[in-house]
């Protein structure tokens, strides 16, 4: 897979990670037959083909598997761990934690998304 | 048209692989019996390939296109052998394409019916090996018979294993961008029946020249490739009927 497709790809995934929490919430308070309407309003345009995003998740599932086993990667896996890494790091500068919950948060935020807690700035 | 076969309970009986296939339909009055070779691994494998499975994205909108006639039409076309019940096909050159598209699709979907047994008597236990359990129905003489508790045994999938399945499972063709992109699927019934022949250590309730299929080259061999794609899924599905009381 193209080198910048994934990066994007990878991008895009924590963004919508970002605001899935939050999307969940409204999607809960939604009748069922407008969920599906509202979710694609929701969620971030997406920048790359739907199946970038496969191929995140199996990145994201083997970077899971790492942590507990010793499996061979192939080239392309290798890559694209590496390019997961460097966009967690890159999301993860752009959205400080809070120091109480630990979610993550704009970066302009006065009060944690999740617990409400003050953010000193 | 309405398709009738003739269904036979058929416990005890073993699945006979290499018997010559030929699958009866009536429409009405008439009668017509195709007789098809053997479906080879590589019939199998060309057919799970030939389906169409993708994603397009144009102008921003998402469609999905699934379509696996055309592969099903030309599995059927490689095997079908003879026709009984159109008179005197001697003299046609092209009598496979001559047969109605409908009857041709019916033996196709024939050729494809195998299933996980729905069995309910079946108590899970642990063990060295994983089973899966299958139903099929096989056509032999023109009957359609069923067959149900087919056994494939299998050793546990490693952690290898399954990233091994992940990863064919991911390989995604992707061009384009998500306006205007395809996104394009592989088949996993074709990385199913590699995985099948690494993993299967025995079975039940098949035969070969007679006899029951035993040895792991010789399922290997003889296994048919729906049936190996079927089994071998069904390894790594996840649990979907789960509850915490």
């Amino acid at each position: 897979m193209n080198a910048e497709l994934l990066r994007r790809a990878a991008a895009e995934y924590f963004n919508e990670g970002f605001v899935y929490a939050e999307i969940h919430r409204i999607l809960e308070n939604t009748p069922p037959e407008n969920r599906q309407a509202a979710r694609d309003s929701l969620l971030p345009p997406r920048s790359v083909p739907d199946g970038c995003f496969i191929w995140i998740g199996h990145l994201v599932w083997l970077e899971r598997v790492l942590e507990i086993a010793n499996v061979p990667l192939t080239a392309a896996e290798a890559e694209g761990l590496l390019v997961l890494q460097r966009e967690r790091n890159r999301f993860q500068a752009g959205h400080p934690p809070c120091p109480r919950c630990g979610m993550p948060n704009e970066p302009h935020a006065l009060n944690c998304r999740e617990c409400m807690a003050e953010i000193n700035r | 048209m309405k398709k009738k076969t003739e269904e036979v309970e058929n416990e005890k009986a073993m699945l006979p692989l290499d018997m010559p296939r030929s699958i009866t339909l009536k429409s009405g009055k008439h009668t017509f019996t195709y007789h098809l070779r053997r479906v080879t691994c590589a019939d199998w494998l060309s057919y799970f390939q030939g389906i169409v499975n993708q994603t397009l994205q144009v102008n921003g909108q998402r469609e999905q296109v699934f379509e696996s006639d055309s592969a099903l039409l030309e599995l059927v076309d490689s095997v079908l052998t003879d026709v009984e019940g159109y008179g005197d096909i001697g003299a046609m050159k092209e009598w496979r394409v001559a047969v109605p598209l409908k009857y041709r699709m019916a033996v196709g979907i024939a050729l494809l019916s195998v299933g996980v047994s729905k069995a309910k008597d079946i108590t899970p236990s642990l063990c060295d090996l994983v089973e899966v359990t299958l139903d099929a129905t096989w056509a032999v003489g023109g009957k359609t018979l069923f067959f149900s508790g087919l056994v494939h045994r299998f050793r546990q999938p490693s952690i290898a294993d399954l990233k091994r399945f992940n990863f064919e499972a991911s390989r995604v063709k992707v061009t384009g961008s998500a306006k205007d992109g395809i996104t394009v699927y592989p088949p996993h019934q074709a990385i199913a029946m590699k995985i099948y022949d690494d993993l299967i250590e025995s079975v039940d309730g098949y035969s070969v020249h007679g006899k029951p299929l035993e040895g792991v080259d010789e399922i290997k061999r003889e296994m048919d490739g729906a049936h190996k794609a079927k089994a071998a899924l069904e390894l790594f599905r996840g649990e979907e009927d789960v509850t915490i009381e």
